[in-house]
């Protein structure tokens, strides 16, 4: 038993506390190191199982339905207003050098190519990602992700791998639904409300926005999908205890997931750039 | 051969091992009392009634060699050795903190020690494949202490859950009929609780649904963490006789995890106490008591007496 002057707190000193931060830091850094190197192994046991052994219908039927089909109502709300907002912040700019007419192509090509997947993907982040976290975190705080693997089911099987497979699956879809709302809402607003000419709208769009363009949102979408249920899931399962671990993993997936959706967006846009000029060369500039 | 009656040869078997065992056990006791070797590899017996068995050393259900476990810099189990045999309930006691849980766990690998080694009949779990050890899994029944049942599911999906899994050739009627079965063997009427879901049951019927799904796969040894914490003493006493009904009736071995020291009495042959790590000295064991409900009242260590009689006595100074 430790004697009674070793255990009365005594406030630190200033070396101390400055020690102290040194340590907080290093901590911090190693923790970072260690989560990347946690995601990167539940992503290759997310991999192996999805090889190895298909999930049930039912896991997969009740993750389709809840990450598809009631994401559908706020994927298409958010691409209608970001096509609608486009409309309003570029319609002065085109007015003042007067090609207004021309406003469709801006718009339609922004919406397909970037805004449409990234503010899906985003959308699907808070909706579904935080979803996943909280739902598996709860799972973890409330043992029953330790009751699956005492009863012989590997969690990573049963919970992660429909869930990851609804995602990377279901996502370029919801990304179209999107892109869909953003053109029309992009266009109803124009025609509508700015009285562009709609046969100028649609001919100057259909000479801008090609197949490569919607082709590159989807594939993008495809990357935002994986990442975000790897992230969400396990952040999910690695929650710490209580109401206050889950809101914690619920909060983290989210930025996690941004923050990936981000990365992986630069990443893809400057291998879909060099993959358009040099493979595609001169099939990409007859798009344009 | 029909699921049902391969539950029942496996019980028999269950139970003709745990007899054998015993009677392994007492003849070593007996050479080493007599001062003889206790090395009776492929031993003869003579039974009562005049025929001869040869016995075999099987290894113990399970067991537990040089076990430790550190969270970060924080050790929790230190040196911790303990053999399981078939048929026999082993309480697992100690105040909060003192890692009974975590070794709980380890038993069954939820948690993988930092050193030492888990025995399942003989094989190390940390040596299995994921497939060897889903399989060493369905051997076990695991009670939590939250019931951990599934909450998107109902009472039904929860217990007929593993045979769902393991069990692919089972018809839906013979499901249907073990999960009536087990939901009347732990006291719940089926037909007013198999639709229900987890939320809308009291704590007690939960943690005996609990109880009914780890039975499903008939298992040959049953884990419970805490069982009877947050009950009333009606329903602990339930779950009590539930222990005591998996342990006389099926044969089937068990490690309670408590601090009710009522029930660890009641239900188990043996207990094992733990202390807590960081109040060990450095040579000082951690399982500080193993021996029966008999002997723990005559245990003299200061520590075991006072955690048995619920007295604080001067250990509010050591708690920090």
């Amino acid at each position: 038993m430790p004697k009674k002057d070793e255990i009365i707190w005594e406030e630190p000193t200033q070396w101390e506390r400055f020690v102290g931060s040194v340590s907080a830091m290093g901590h911090s850094i190693s923790s970072r190191v260690a989560l990347a190197g946690n995601l990167a192994v539940f992503s290759f046991s997310t991999a192996f199982w999805l090889l190895t052994k298909g999930p049930k219908r039912e896991t997969l039927t009740r993750a389709f339905y809840n990450i598809g089909v009631l994401s559908i109502p706020v994927v298409m709300l958010t691409g209608a207003f970001i096509g609608m907002v486009l409309a309003v912040q570029s319609y002065p700019q085109f007015k003042v050098i007067g090609m207004e007419t021309r406003i469709g192509a801006a718009i339609n090509l922004s919406l397909v190519k970037e805004l449409g997947p990234v503010l899906a993907a985003t959308m699907l982040a808070g909706r579904v990602g935080c979803s996943l976290a909280a739902e598996l975190g709860t799972m973890r705080v409330t043992e029953q992700i330790d009751a699956l693997a005492s009863m012989g089911v590997n969690p990573i099987h049963y919970l992660v791998v429909p869930r990851f497979l609804a995602c990377l699956i279901l996502i370029p879809g919801l990304t179209l639904f999107a892109d869909l709302m953003g053109v029309l809402g992009g266009m109803s607003f124009s025609i509508g409300l700015l009285n562009v000419d709609w046969s100028y709208y649609w001919n100057y769009s259909q000479n801008v926005v090609g197949m490569f363009d919607v082709f590159a949102g989807m594939f993008k979408s495809v990357f935002f999908g994986g990442a975000i249920a790897l992230i969400c899931c396990h952040q999910g399962f690695r929650c710490g205890a209580g109401a206050e671990g889950v809101g914690k993993a619920a909060t983290s997936s989210f930025v996690l997931s941004f923050i990936a959706i981000l990365f992986l967006d630069l990443l893809i846009d400057i291998f879909l750039d060099l993959f358009q000029t040099l493979v595609l060369g001169m099939s990409a500039s007859s798009v344009v | 051969m029909k699921d049902t009656e391969r539950a029942e040869q496996r019980r028999n078997d269950a139970q003709e091992a745990s007899a054998r065992d015993y009677q392994f056990d007492e003849l070593s006791e007996r050479r080493e009392s007599q001062g003889r070797s206790n090395k009776i590899e492929g031993a003869v017996l003579t039974t009562s009634d005049g025929k001869k068995k040869t016995l075999r050393r099987r290894p113990p259900l399970l067991e537990v060699q040089d076990l430790n476990v550190i969270f970060n810099d924080n050790q929790v189990l230190r040196d911790i050795n303990l053999k399981i045999r078939r048929g026999e309930t082993v309480a697992i006691i100690g105040e909060s903190g003192c890692g009974k849980t975590v070794l709980l766990k380890n038993l069954i690998g939820l948690i993988r020690p930092t050193s030492g080694r888990v025995l399942f009949k003989g094989q190390d779990l940390a040596t299995l494949s994921d497939k060897e050890l889903t399989n060493a899994r369905s051997y076990f029944g695991f009670v939590f202490q939250m019931a951990a049942l599934f909450d998107s599911m109902t009472i039904a999906d929860n217990v007929s859950f593993p045979l769902r899994q393991h069990r692919k050739n089972m018809k839906r009627s013979e499901i249907v009929e073990i999960v009536n079965r087990l939901l009347l063997e732990v006291g719940l009427n089926p037909s007013v609780v198999a639709n229900k879901t987890p939320g809308e049951l009291s704590g007690g019927m939960r943690k005996r649904v609990g109880f009914a799904r780890a039975l499903a796969m008939e298992p040959e040894i049953m884990l419970y963490d805490e069982p009877t914490t947050g009950l009333d003493p009606i329903m602990s006493d339930v779950i009590n006789e539930l222990m005591i009904n998996a342990r006389d009736n099926r044969h089937v071995a068990g490690v309670l995890v408590t601090h009710d020291m009522k029930s660890a009495i009641k239900v188990a042959n043996r207990l094992v106490m733990l202390y807590p790590h960081p109040l060990l000295g450095p040579e000082q064991p951690q399982v500080i008591f193993d021996g029966s409900a008999q002997e723990i009242w005559r245990c003299q260590d200061k520590r075991v007496w006072q955690f048995i009689r619920g007295q604080a006595g001067d250990r509010i100074r050591d708690m920090g």
